[in-house]
């Protein structure tokens, strides 16, 4: 069975040469390789049998082509590895190795070296949609500006969206990039004067039609069952109570009762309200919670909480405790026409009344929503582009062309039907507007200032005066044919946003024979690392006096973690490194993981980067990637995980309980649902990407001829069983050993991370339910299921075969679950860090780690171990190793 | 007007080199739509491709028999009436194109390994069609999905980059077929020349870059350069085009519906404006993607997602519930097909000259296998009626296929993606 990859393309095939001897290398390489591959590699790798796809007799030694290159590069790591010559061949000596080892890789080098001398080891790269968007929210102060849709998917090299190679231009991206600098800068400038703060109290949460279903009135603490009684009756028309009716109740219950999670049909929108204006919004609602029992509120021991969301996007998690309510005030950014949603996070799908069910449930007392709040007018947004001049009103006159009479507006977003607040409640939502622009006095003048200070920001360096002449020179020939200050502007703003300044990240090297990059290039790497988005005026300061080293640039790294900012590097990072980003690619099954939710998906992405963040602080040894002694997580995973104590939505660091099998990232829910689909698990998928992501050893793609395991969850049979005849053919079982037992590990967690001794398989439909095949579920598991809930868990979700979480390693050391595997992997803490360190340089830098890199990773590494590879030691000797982060 | 476009390839560049020089309007006479033509004239050839990406159930849809006289599945009963405007295929996918749900990108394109580090994508037959008739119409091609997944489509430009697709009918009707005011014409033709203006001033920023940089930052910016080429062809392109009439239409604006439960009747519309799309030569080159996620309870007896149906475990109830998404899509494609082998169109059906291939990249969505995927073509001036049942171990290739197809189109190519040659067994009519 051959080592090579087939991800290799075939080589050379045009012309077989003499196929006894390599004598079209003979002249090039040196003794030392060339003595090893004679004696030791033809007998295999020749014209005739080309094991692996590898002809060792028309390798040529052309180091400078790229293709060969990495081959070679390849040849040296299986040798190095001691993969090659396979055993039962003829082994050269330790001394012939070593030697061969020792010139190929100098030879390597000395060609790689070169060619980074000539090119650098990053090309240019244009920004990725993601750095886009938080660039436009910087540079336009604009934080919930969303504007990474509008643009295509970017390519991936190795999971990250962060390498030059990768990041194309095309007609079609470059389109896309008018189309969004228009929409920014639309969003961006003011078109009125300040928008009046609409304030209103809401008592409603979702449709009046299900009022009296869903959501009840509550009276001095209890239901109010004669209302809700006449809300179910049907009168002598033939009709029940009409929503006119219903809706003045709203106004004289004291809180707003709710059974059930949002589901078809009820959607728990906060009556109509829906923002007209974007911008920073008060919302202030108090709420709580209780067990109900067909008409009685009873106290609770288990704390409810509620998802406040637009458009789906969380805005926060609200604690409701036992019958006390409690006061959240959140100031919010909200884009205008998102619908504002309040879903009692915790509560099970129901469809049973307040008439008879049973089970836990969740009040709001009032929603009190306030905004848009402006400290300022115009806005930041509109001040970047347009500094202090003032806004002065258009009239606004029908029939005549809207380039005559004003500059483009953004289209009006659609909101849904009935939104609030509408044309009753201000002349300022009424359907005519008078419109207001920039008012320049002395328009070629403001032009030459306003650009002069907007694209040294905006091209993240300065920029020569005659550069930005050509600009000013767009804005006052538009002024010249008459345009709108502001369209003259708008044009010269525009074209600086799809312009190569812009949309590369340039890395000029001033110094000739120096590969040292500026220090405007080196605070973009900083802060594109750090905070994915474009540098802020103190380290373009910073870089204008040079001073980005030594000890400013320790300075920086500490300030930069410790900005809010930095979030957006752990979220990006852990999406690619550990791909979270796919964690809604799949869904549980409703049938036989009725109990997930969102707000377990979502604490399953807070767990894991607050505990990133845990380890970046404190300098957590990189054995937190396996194990830890601690835990961060809130209420929902506490129960998930079996650890009682834990009450709330917010994430906190807990101590973790003796024999848990969590700790580290590994055997963290998020990671575990990442690598499961909705309905099974397979230790295939899951041990191919630990080795694949934590280990920094990938698995070749499987063979195109093997036809993929068909999951059975009838509990007829294991995954294991299943894989057990695959792993019994010996081409299979070579890299089966190596990928399967990681996965073996982790058979003891289910599709959603939680623990599990047996397999969950669908129950049948029976008449008798003493005759439903395996065992029961257990309650505990489920938590806050209404009585009639339980009835359909108790069909649907059954226990069968037991779970078996042992295996051996491919070195053979054998593991009876994953307590034991956490070990062994925590033997060598070296190979964890050094997959780390290659991911972040790939991250921080566009290009992946390369021969000549090797030594700069080994020497962080060498510099990190007194520290136990603890992560921020990693990332700061990555930025401080020069031939890393500051050279081309 | 001779017909010029027909039957033989004028290269692109041949093409844009004529709208650069006379940027009149005569030379858009070649791009007046087919039925403002005289009867004479041969019908054009087109394309639709349409893949729907939860897979269908394999053991529904391949008849067992084969060749002229198979027997029809439970699928392709509902196709019945149609049962001599199609050929079903089996034993066939794209070679090496695995990695789960990552290979419906490369549907229409046969790129390997869409799962692997550092893989890039190469372009779709749809587009490599468009790029070579596309200048007939006054679209080169319409990519469309319709979905409840975010904005992914299955057509790729020759760099290998995602092409966006038009997710709503609505709007794809007002781009078909509302002319607008004058003054709103006058303001799109402003906006089309401002952007020409733009490009010219940001290329000549590129030029300086250009000449303080190394050979491999060079090599970045030449994507550039021909990026903003071809943008200002196409926006000039744009341009011509704006001040041609749109052709009138009987069917109203199909209301805007985002409701995901209805996907099957937002299919629907699809398909009908495709019909409207074939039938005033709007274009001749349409992809569809349809992702039948989420639950889609408009169909009777369905309340669970589809995808987690799909894994249905081989659980019967889950395969009849999965049944009834399938069959609602083979419903609403019977449809579609019917209604162009009703429409005529220069002597013949629309069918006829009308390629539409349907398909999906998984052979079995439960196991995520990436083998044997279920795939038929209609219409298009073949010899239907039978079943070509190919090597189910050693799969023939999908892209022998687009080879026949885009030789039905006229063009002169004997190679695409990874298939040499057309498929046998599928003749010309």
């Amino acid at each position: 069975m051959s080592i090579f990859s087939r991800k290799l393309p075939l080589l050379l095939l045009m012309h077989v040469v003499c196929s006894t001897a390599a004598r079209g290398m003979a002249a090039e390489l040196p003794a030392a390789v060339l003595n090893v591959v004679k004696q030791n590699c033809l007998d295999c790798h020749n014209a005739e049998s080309k094991e692996g796809q590898l002809d060792l007799t028309t390798l040529q030694p052309e180091f400078e082509d790229p293709t060969i290159f990495s081959r070679w590069v390849k040849i040296h790591d299986r040798v190095q590895a001691g993969e090659m010559p396979p055993k039962g061949q003829t082994q050269p000596s330790a001394a012939q190795r070593e030697a061969m080892l020792k010139s190929l890789s100098g030879l390597l080098v000395t060609t790689e070296t070169k060619r980074q001398r000539e090119l650098g080891r990053v090309p240019l790269r244009r920004l990725n949609r993601t750095e886009y968007e938080n660039t436009m929210r910087d540079l336009f102060a604009i934080p919930g500006l969303e504007v990474k849709e509008m643009l295509p998917e970017d390519g991936r090299f190795d999971g990250f969206d962060k390498a030059a190679k990768s990041l194309d231009m095309s007609s079609v991206q470059l389109r896309k990039y008018l189309e969004a600098a228009e929409y920014v800068l639309l969003a961006a400038i003011a078109h009125q004067d300040k928008p009046m703060v609409w304030k209103q109290r809401l008592r409603r949460i979702g449709g009046l039609a299900q009022f009296g279903e869903s959501s009840f009135p509550i009276k001095n603490g209890q239901p109010d069952m004669e209302l809700i009684k006449e809300m179910h009756r049907t009168r002598e028309n033939g009709k029940k109570m009409p929503l006119q009716e219903k809706g003045a109740l709203l106004q004289t219950m004291d809180s707003l009762g709710i059974i059930t999670h949002a589901r078809p049909a009820y959607i728990p929108m906060i009556e109509n309200f829906s923002p007209f204006h974007s911008g920073y919004y008060r919302i202030t609602t108090s709420v709580w919670s209780f067990e109900y029992d067909k008409g009685q509120i009873l106290p609770s021991d288990r704390m409810q909480s509620f998802a406040l969301t637009a458009n789906s996007r969380v805005l926060a998690y609200l604690d409701a405790p036992p019958l006390k309510p409690t006061v959240h005030e959140k100031v919010v950014w909200l884009n205008a026409a998102e619908t504002l949603e309040l879903n009692p996070a915790n509560l099970w799908g129901n469809y049973n009344t307040p008439l008879n069910y049973q089970g836990p449930g969740v009040a709001v007392d009032y929603v009190d929503v306030e905004g848009p709040l402006h400290d300022t007018w115009p806005p930041a947004s509109h001040r970047r582009l347009f500094g202090n001049l003032p806004l002065a009103q258009l009239a606004a006159k029908r029939g005549s062309t809207a380039s005559e009479t004003h500059p483009r507006l953004p289209p009006k977003p659609a909101r849904h039907p009935g939104a609030r607040p509408h044309h009753a409640d201000g002349a300022e939502f009424q359907k005519l507007q008078p419109v207001w622009t920039a008012a320049s006095p002395r328009p070629t003048e403001d032009a030459e200032r306003l650009l002069q200070d907007f694209l040294p920001r905006a091209f993240r360096r300065p920029v020569a005066p005659e550069e930005i002449a050509v600009y000013v020179k767009l804005a006052q020939d538009k002024i010249a044919e008459g345009a709108f200050f502001e369209t003259a502007m708008f044009e010269a703003y525009r074209t600086a946003l799809c312009s190569p300044d812009f949309l590369y990240l340039q890395e000029p090297t001033p110094i000739p024979n120096d590969p040292r990059i500026d220090n405007y290039a080196l605070a973009c790497r900083l802060s594109y690392f750090l905070w994915n988005s474009m540098p802020d005026d103190q380290l373009l300061e910073l870089a204008g006096r040079k001073s980005l080293h030594s000890k400013e640039l320790n300075n920086q790294i500490e300030r930069m973690l410790a900005d809010s900012k930095s979030d957006r590097f752990i979220e990006d990072f852990l999406d690619q490194w550990l791909d979270l980003r796919k964690i809604n690619f799949t869904t549980p099954d409703t049938t036989l993981y009725p109990e997930f939710r969102p707000d377990l998906r979502d604490a399953m992405l807070a767990e894991t980067r607050a505990y990133f963040r845990e380890m970046l602080t404190h300098d957590l040894s990189i054995a937190h990637v396996v194990d830890s002694d601690f835990l961060t997580i809130n209420q929902r995973l506490a129960e998930h995980y079996d650890i009682a104590g834990v009450a709330g939505s917010g994430i906190r660091r807990v101590p973790k309980p003796a024999n848990s099998p969590r700790g580290g990232l590994l055997t963290q829910a998020s990671i575990l649902k990442v690598t499961a689909n909705g309905t099974t698990t397979s230790p295939v998928l899951r041990g191919a990407w630990m080795m694949n992501r934590l280990l920094g050893r990938p698995v070749d793609p499987p063979p195109p001829d093997v036809p993929a395991v068909d999951p059975d969850i009838r509990g007829l049979t294991t995954i294991r069983d299943q894989l057990s005849k695959h792993r019994d053919n010996a081409a299979c079982a070579s890299c089966h050993m190596k990928m399967d037992p990681p996965g073996f590990a982790l058979e003891n967690f289910d599709v959603t991370g939680a623990w599990r001794t047996q397999y969950r398989f669908v129950g049948e439909k029976v008449d008798d339910p003493s005759q439903r095949r395996g065992e029961d579920p257990i309650k505990t598991r489920f938590l806050g299921v209404g009585v009639q809930q339980w009835q359909h868990v108790l069909n649907n979700v059954r226990y069968g075969l037991p779970v078996d979480a042992t295996g051996a390693t491919v070195e053979g050391q054998a593991f009876t679950d994953i307590h034991d595997f956490k070990r062994i992997v925590l033997a060598d803490q070296q190979t964890l860090a050094q997959n780390l360190v290659e991911q972040l340089i790939l991250y921080s830098t566009g290009a992946p780690v390369s021969f000549t890199d090797r030594a700069q990773v080994d020497a962080i590494l060498k510099r990190s171990s007194d520290h136990q590879f603890g992560l921020r030691t990693l990332v700061r000797e990555i930025i401080l190793t020069p031939q890393i982060f500051h050279w081309k | 007007m001779t017909n010029r476009l027909q039957g033989r390839l004028i290269s692109r560049r041949t093409m844009l080199r004529a709208a650069g020089v006379a940027l009149a309007l005569p030379s858009l006479d070649a791009m007046i739509p087919a039925f403002a033509r005289e009867a004479s004239v041969e019908a054009p050839r087109r394309l639709v491709t349409i893949q729907t990406n939860q897979g269908i159930m394999p053991h529904l849809f391949f008849p067992t028999k084969v060749n002229r006289d198979y027997e029809l599945s439970p699928y392709l009963q509902l196709l019945e009436p149609l049962r001599n405007q199609c050929t079903v295929f089996s034993g066939m996918s794209h070679p090496g194109v695995d990695g789960g749900h990552a290979n419906e990108r490369c549907f229409l394109t046969g790129a390997p390994h869409p799962a692997g580090a550092g893989f890039r994508n190469s372009i779709s037959v749809d587009q490599f069609a468009a790029e070579r008739v596309g200048h007939a119409t006054r679209f080169p091609s319409l990519v469309l999905a319709a979905g409840n997944s975010g904005n992914t489509s299955m057509s790729y430009n020759s760099s290998g980059v995602l092409i966006p697709p038009e997710t709503s009918a609505a709007k794809l009707y007002r781009t078909l077929f509302v002319q607008g005011t004058e003054k709103e014409i006058a303001s799109r033709l402003n906006d089309l020349r401002q952007g020409r203006s733009l490009l010219d001033t940001v290329r000549a920023r590129a030029k300086r870059l250009e000449n303080s940089v190394n050979a491999a930052d060079r090599n970045q910016l030449e994507q550039y350069f021909t990026s903003i080429r071809e943008l200002e062809q196409q926006l000039l392109q744009a341009e011509l085009w704006e001040q041609k009439p749109k052709p009138t239409v009987s069917m109203p604006e199909p209301p805007e519906n985002n409701e995901p439960a209805q996907l099957i009747t937002r299919l629907r519309t699809t398909y009908d404006l495709i019909k409207l799309v074939l039938e005033t030569d709007s274009t001749r080159i349409i992809s569809l993607f349809i992702q039948p996620l989420g639950v889609l309870n408009e169909i009777d007896g369905v309340v669970h997602e589809t995808h987690s149906l799909t894994h249905h475990g081989n659980r019967p109830e889950m395969v009849d519930e999965l049944r009834k998404i399938e069959e609602a899509q083979f419903r609403a494609l019977g449809d579609f097909l019917t209604s162009l082998h009703n429409a005529t169109a220069n002597g013949s059906t629309l069918l006829d000259s009308t390629s539409v291939v349907y398909g999906t990249c998984m052979g079995n969505a439960n196991g995520h296998s990436n083998q044997n995927w279920p795939m038929m073509l209609a219409g298009g001036g073949f010899k239907h009626g039978q079943h070509l049942a190919f090597d189910t171990r050693r799969n023939e290739p999908i892209s022998k296929l687009f080879v026949s197809l885009l030789q039905r189109l006229g063009l002169e190519t004997n190679e695409f993606s990874t298939g040499k040659g057309t498929l046998t067994g599928l003749e010309m009519a």
